[in-house]
């Protein structure tokens, strides 16, 4: 479905981003720190500050206050189907995460070292 | 300087003193007559990525499936890596640990060789720790080739222990990668105050937490920012550079001091130079007073 994504191989994140609606059925990563979950939908804060809905399974077990790695599908309203969740320790400064992100990862000048950034055209985006 | 590796024989640019194993031919006993041992100075450890990994080519001599030495796609060999990535998958089987790891970049094949005849309770209790799926792990290994497949062999598997790792990982890749295409311009990094300069990794100015003083400068630009300490050990390098090729000994400490008087004191100037020959860009010959350009 996610077509021409290679496999382990997808964008990292940040809300800014995901917000942007470029992502649109990619597989994309973000890490964050989990707000909330209600049993169906988590809440986490990215690495820039935004919030991001993802919807998890019910045996999601981060705990708030958690940080993670989710990945997953982005829908077209911009949240997460979230397949894989990858807990981390929690020291984790987002801050870092995110200048990483926004200054390494997702600089043209630095493709060469295999950094995803660009989004990939699905066609299947009728469901 | 030889930092004493010589008791096996010889370092990088030694010659031919001592009974190295970087003699010609025939090195290493046994079944691979033409594979001959790396000098220190190849055998490297390089933090790569999965996506590096996969796009390694091979050089000519591909011999084995496995002995051939493969390269990263800007030229540099491979000798060993180091990689953070999540386990997507492992498989313990009785002599060794398959993983499939992947980190964003790519995926990317690993096996960890296991003998629980020897191997002892703290290494069968990391081993236990990092056969998880979804977990970070940084490992340690060679790239092979085995018949057009790249995979790792695993020394070392280990989970990470601050989340940070990941982040540092990434950066320490592009790091070391743009440090390689670069050395021969880097100066040396500034000692303070950033100003502008923006001919960093891509970060411009300070405001990268890495930063701090990874700017490299070419030799050749002199459009420093402001008055800053980075000035004046530039200007003395390029001094000594300059002088130093007139004669074996080198520049000697006293003209360059001279030659800056009016314009830097001489605590300043022997600062300078004191930080050059700390950085390894200039080396003192016949004594601590006259300093050669390393090229």
């Amino acid at each position: 479905k996610m077509s021409a994504q290679e496999d382990g191989a997808y964008p990292r994140l940040n809300a800014e981003l995901m917000n942007s609606g470029n992502y649109a059925g990619n597989i994309v990563s973000l890490v964050g720190c989990v707000e909330s979950f209600d049993g169906r939908v988590v809440q986490f804060k990215c690495a820039d500050g935004g919030v991001i809905n993802a919807m998890a399974e019910a045996d999601f077990a981060v705990s708030t206050g958690g940080f993670a790695e989710f990945v997953g599908a982005v829908n077209e309203d911009n949240s997460l189907q979230l397949f894989v969740t990858r807990e981390l320790p929690s020291d984790m400064d987002l801050e870092v995460y995110n200048q990483m992100l926004t200054q390494v990862i997702h600089n043209p000048k630095f493709a060469e070292y295999g950094f995803v950034s660009a989004p990939v055209a699905t066609n299947e985006m009728a469901e | 300087m030889n930092f004493g590796m010589d008791y096996q024989g010889a370092g990088g640019g030694m010659g031919d003193t001592g009974g190295g194993y970087q003699a010609q031919s025939g090195g290493g006993g046994g079944n691979t007559p033409a594979k001959t041992r790396k000098s220190y100075d190849e055998q490297t450890l390089i933090p790569v990525t999965a996506r590096m990994v996969l796009s390694a080519t091979s050089n000519s001599n591909n011999i084995d499936g496995g002995t051939g030495s493969l390269c990263l796609p800007d030229g540099r060999e491979l000798y060993q890596i180091k990689l953070v990535g999540a386990v997507r998958s492992y498989e313990v089987q009785s002599t060794n640990v398959n993983f499939e790891i992947e980190d964003g970049t790519g995926l990317v094949e690993a096996k960890m060789w296991v003998d629980d005849n020897t191997d002892c309770t703290a290494v069968q209790q990391l081993r236990d720790a990092v056969c998880k799926d979804h977990i970070y792990i940084k490992l340690v290994g060679q790239v092979k080739d085995y018949g057009g497949k790249l995979n790792i062999v695993a020394y070392s598997v280990r989970p990470i222990t601050n989340a940070n790792e990941l982040t540092h990982h990434m950066l320490e890749v592009v790091h070391s990668g743009q440090v390689s295409k670069h050395a021969d311009s880097i100066v040396a990094p500034l000692a303070s105050n950033h100003t502008s300069m923006g001919v960093g990794f891509g970060a411009g100015g300070g405001t990268m937490p890495m930063g701090g003083g990874g700017g490299g400068m070419a030799l050749e630009a002199s459009n420093s920012g402001g008055g800053g300490g980075g000035d004046i050990q530039e200007e003395v390098a390029l001094y000594i550079k300059r002088e130093g090729e007139h004669a074996d000994v080198g520049a000697s400490v006293a003209a360059c001091i001279q030659s800056f008087a009016g314009q830097y004191t001489e605590p300043q100037v022997r600062q300078a130079i004191d930080r050059l020959a700390s950085e390894g860009l200039i080396y003192s010959t016949i004594n601590e007073e006259n300093y050669k350009y390393a090229q």
